[in-house]
């Protein structure tokens, strides 16, 4: 019984060494790294790779043939990251329903609210989509009126944005660069020129 | 059974003159239990719904044929015209082609600036505007959801109780939020009952399961004559009916609402379900003395609808506060001739 | 005292992704330049939520740096060079975002949530601002409450507490009158 355990064993063992082994010898000649110890057994490549067998044939007389413990060539492999057993069924579910892409379309939200301003749907912590529309392209317009200026030159003072129906202000606004807009100030723009953001 | 009652009665007074007495006497209390035999709510409330359908079906008889009016409606989430039908179609229908949206959150809609019933019909080519909770004016909103809470006291009032005892209700006043509760006067026939907190929380319930039940608030156009034989059973309703159709454009009609199986007489428009609902209590009940009715029971409740939320401790202190009795004026018979007596220069109800 | 009005992180973000295989901090740095540049010369930007968030720490520093030390200071100046790609915004960050900011005692900038894009990749995008800015506002305007159901019950019913206290001081409610305790010891 002990026999035939010693035995299995040494098998093991003679088979570990020639996988760790093909797989150093394989590496080190991607990276063009002499390869360590070559033994003395067939490598088994069986002429797939005629050149590798020559090569390797070349380095092995070449070599010294450093002896390395059987112990230190089989854990000295496991540093390198490669999966150690397969994924289980659960664990992939797991990783394939609960991606934010896979919960974003399925799972219920009860955080809807509709804009009172337009009746948009959007979540409550998130900014009404219609109204930033009309707010996206109320700036564009804004930035194209002062032509090249916001882009390569940006004046070195407060920017004032006057409508056709603020010309009353303009006395207000000494000192400050003025663009004009050649249209009648928004209604859902209220006019609160240059108030600050918060004090 | 009768023969043998005289019998043991005869057995108990042995003197003839005695024998007599008990005779008559049980003569007497046999006749009165049958004089005597009060009405139930359940038969009332049948009555009530059969006078209700009858009269609703007379009304649709005279749409004949189905013409189309045009509905203008301004607002979010978009300006749209529709094309509905006249006198089948309501501010509801109209929502229901527009958006959900409009569906779930109206309270109210304004038909060319005047407040209108969700479930009542358009009868012209109109302006229509939806109104809810959170509008910068909501104050139609509150009055409609305020009134529509002291409707469904009178509901609970009917149906809490037992079957056999019989309630009638007498009369809600104006909404008025500030007062912190809304009313409901009634006769409830308990001189010496003061309700323990098991109580009011029952007659709560009653209110908090509407919200599940989802009942609309169906409005009906009534001539006199036909409210008249619908709360004949209500003494308090039959001296009032009179009174209101007076006040009525025709001068002839009382408006008539009903919910589930409860109908009830009020004027202004109400909210258009009972799943807007979403805390509900009945807070307390207290004895008033009218000089018309009698004694009275003021019931006062407090309510919250769904879009608004609160937090319970902040409930709870203005539950207390609706605990306090409401100054409301207490119901009084108001004997007016002809509409113009009512109606000021303005064309605006006089207060009363 | 000059504090900083932002909470900025020790650690930079882990970007990881955002950046593209091989790169590494010097691309995360240069990538920040030109949010930060972008930010200072459009004062609002759209970008990825984890993008806005990275910035707003670089540009709080820098506008509160050029506030704490002014125009004249060296180490400033490096600075503002190094994180403003464009030089004609450094002019800006001093003469146009100092004073505005001078007298600020919350942050200069503010983040909004965008909506998420379905279908997309899930990706969260933000705006990020900066306060005092000329540009229509992202949220909405302020609405008036105050006729709200609940805030009229609540208004009265607040003014009621208060008429029945000053009538009767000692009145205790069962409300947390914490102070009027103490007056009556």
């Amino acid at each position: 019984m002990a026999v035939t355990l010693i035995g299995r064993l040494g098998n093991l063992l003679h088979k570990l060494e020639t996988l760790v082994h093909r797989i150093r010898v394989q590496d080190s000649l991607n990276r063009g790294l002499p390869t360590l110890g070559v033994p003395n057994f067939d490598l088994g490549l069986d002429g797939v790779n005629s050149d590798l067998e020559s090569r390797l044939k070349q380095q092995k007389n070449s070599e010294s043939g450093s002896s390395r413990s059987v112990i230190d060539s089989i854990f000295g492999s496991i540093l390198w990251g490669v999966p150690k057993s397969r994924r289980t069924l659960e664990k992939r579910l797991t990783r394939k329903f609960q991606g934010k892409e896979f919960k974003e379309v399925t799972a219920i939200k009860k955080n809807i609210v509709a804009c009172l301003e337009c009746g948009t749907y959007h979540e409550m912590h998130t900014i009404c989509p219609k109204c930033y529309g009309k707010v996206r392209e109320e700036t564009a317009a804004m930035k194209a009126a002062m032509g090249e200026d916001f882009q390569y030159n940006h004046p070195r003072s407060e920017v004032v944005y006057l409508y056709e129906d603020d010309q009353e202000d303009r006395a207000k606004y000494k000192g400050k660069y003025i663009v004009e807009m050649k249209k009648p100030r928004p209604l859902w723009f209220a006019k609160n020129l240059l108030t600050k953001g918060h004090g | 059974m009768f023969v043998r009652s005289v019998h043991n009665c005869c057995r108990v007074c042995l003197k003839n003159s005695a024998r007599s007495n008990a005779f008559s006497y049980f003569i007497k209390r046999l006749l009165n239990t049958k004089v005597a035999r009060k009405l139930t709510n359940e038969e009332a409330r049948h009555k009530r719904n059969e006078i209700f359908n009858e009269e609703r079906a007379r009304q649709l008889t005279f749409i004949t044929r189905i013409e189309k009016i045009q509905v203008e409606h301004k607002g979010p989430p978009e300006d749209c015209t529709l094309i509905m039908n006249k006198g089948l179609s309501t501010p509801f229908n109209c929502a229901m082609h527009i958006g959900e949206l409009l569906m779930n959150r109206s309270v109210l809609a304004l038909v060319n600036g005047k407040p209108w019933d969700m479930h009542r019909p358009l009868v012209e080519d109109c302006e229509l505007k939806f109104l809810h909770m959170k509008d910068e004016n909501p104050i139609l909103s509150n009055q409609a959801f305020w009134r529509s809470c002291s409707f469904i006291l009178g509901y609970i009032l009917e149906t809490a109780f037992k079957n056999e005892h019989y309630v009638e209700l007498c009369s809600f006043p104006v909404p008025n939020v500030t007062s912190g509760s809304f009313v409901y006067d009634a006769d409830l026939k308990l001189p010496d009952w003061s309700p323990s907190a098991m109580e009011l929380n029952c007659l709560s319930r009653v209110g908090q399961s509407l919200r599940y039940s989802d009942f609309k608030f169906e409005r009906l156009d009534i001539d006199v004559s036909v409210a008249l034989k619908m709360f004949e059973d209500n003494q308090f309703k039959s001296e009032q009916i009179p009174q209101i159709a007076v006040k009525s454009e025709t001068g002839s009609t009382v408006t008539v609402y009903r919910m589930g199986d409860h109908i009830d007489i009020s004027r202004g428009p109400l909210m258009g379900s009972t799943g807007m609902l979403s805390r509900f209590n009945v807070t307390a009940v207290h004895k008033i003395e009218s000089p018309q009715y009698g004694p009275l029971s003021r019931v006062q409740g407090i309510a919250i609808p769904m879009s608004l939320s609160l937090h319970y401790w902040t409930y709870e202190f203005l539950m207390k506060r609706a605990t306090k009795l409401n100054q409301a004026p207490i119901p009084t018979v108001f004997q007016a001739k002809s509409r113009s007596e009512t109606v000021d220069n303005q064309g605006e109800e006089k207060a009363n | 005292m000059n504090m900083f009005r932002f909470p900025v992180r020790n650690t930079p973000r882990k970007l990881k992704k955002s950046f593209g295989v091989g790169s590494g901090p010097a691309e995360r740095i240069k990538k920040l330049q030109m949010l930060v540049t972008a930010l200072i010369r459009n004062e609002r930007l759209e970008a990825k939520e984890s993008y806005c968030l990275e910035t707003r720490g670089y540009a709080e520093q820098l506008i509160q740096i050029a506030i704490r030390n002014g125009d004249r200071h060296a180490e400033t100046m490096e600075k503002a060079d190094y994180w403003l790609l464009e030089k004609d915004l450094v002019h800006k960050l001093f003469k146009v975002l100092v004073p505005r900011y001078q007298n600020y005692t919350t942050a200069f900038t503010d983040y909004h949530f965008l909506p998420k894009k379905v279908p997309g990749s899930g990706v969260q995008m933000g705006i990020l601002e900066l306060k005092g800015n000329p540009w229509p506002p992202v949220v909405p305007r302020q609405r008036n409450q105050k006729y709200l159901l609940t805030n009229v019950l609540i208004s009265t019913a607040k003014e009621e507490y208060r008429m029945e206290k000053k009538i009767s001081p000692d009145l205790k409610n069962g409300t947390h009158d914490k102070l009027n305790q103490l007056d009556n010891t």
